[in-house]
C-alpha cells in the first residue's frame, strides 16, 4: 500500500513535463466526460430510488456542475490545442475531479450504501486520471 | 496540482485499485491503441454542453421539489 501510494504520488509531479499526444488528451477527455455523467445518472436513479434525501442528490448535481463546464472548457482549447505542455484547462479538470470525489464522500457521510455505489462510479474517472498521468509519463 | 490535490488522489486511488481491482494497465492500453479523433472532440464539445443542461434542469427540479416539500 505504502509503496502503491508513493507511486501515485511522484507520477503527477513527473506528469507535468514532457510532451503530450492529443490524441490521448482527447480519450482522457472521453473518459471523464463518461465517468460525470455515471456519477449524475447515479445520483438520480439513488435519488429517485429514495436511497439518498433530495438535498443530497442536490448537493451532489450542484458539485457536478462546475465540472461540466469546466469539461466543455477543456475540450474547445483542447480543439485549438496542437502540441507543448497539456493545456491548464485540461488540468484543472482533472484536480477538480479529485475534488468532486472528495465533496461526494463528504456530502454521504452516513450512507454506505450510496456511497459505496457512487464511487464505483468513479473508479472510471480514477482509471481515466491515472491512466492519462502514466502516458503523460510515458510508462507501460 | 497541488499536494493536497496528488494525495487526495493517490488515497482514493490506492483504495480503488485495491478493493475493486481498478484494470488501470487495460485502459492505458486502451488509450494508447485507440487515440481520440478531432472528430471525437467536436462531438465531444456537445456532450459536454447537453450533460451541463441536463444537470442544471435536475438541480432546478430538485430546488423545485424541495421547496414543496418544505411548504405547509
Amino acid at each position: 500500500m505504502k509503496r502503491l501510494l508513493t507511486v501515485l504520488l511522484l507520477l503527477p509531479v513527473v506528469a507535468a513535463c514532457g510532451p503530450k499526444t492529443k490524441p490521448v488528451l482527447i480519450k482522457t477527455d472521453q473518459a471523464i466526460y463518461l465517468a460525470v455523467k455515471a456519477l449524475h445518472e447515479g445520483a438520480v436513479n439513488l435519488g429517485n430510488a429514495g436511497v439518498i434525501t433530495p438535498a443530497q442528490e442536490l448537493r451532489i448535481q450542484e458539485a457536478i456542475l462546475p465540472v461540466t463546464i469546466l469539461g466543455e472548457q477543456a475540450s474547445r482549447i483542447l480543439a485549438e490545442w496542437k502540441s507543448g505542455p497539456t493545456p491548464d484547462e485540461v488540468t484543472r479538470l482533472v484536480e477538480r475531479m479529485g475534488v468532486l470525489v472528495q465533496e461526494i464522500i463528504k456530502i454521504l457521510p452516513n450512507n454506505d450504501d450510496a456511497r459505496a455505489t457512487l464511487l464505483q462510479l468513479t473508479s472510471v474517472v480514477q482509471q481515466a486520471i491515472l491512466s492519462a498521468i502514466v502516458i503523460a509519463k510515458g510508462g507501460v | 496540482m497541488t499536494p493536497e490535490t496528488i494525495l487526495k488522489w493517490a488515497e482514493v486511488g490506492a483504495v480503488l485499485i485495491n478493493q475493486l481491482g481498478v484494470p488501470i494497465v487495460s485502459m492505458i492500453r486502451m488509450f494508447r491503441e485507440a487515440g481520440g479523433t478531432e472528430e471525437e472532440l467536436l462531438e465531444l464539445i456537445a456532450r459536454w454542453v447537453t450533460l451541463h443542461d441536463t444537470v442544471e434542469a435536475r438541480i432546478a427540479f430538485l430546488k423545485a421539489a424541495i421547496l414543496a416539500a418544505s411548504e405547509p
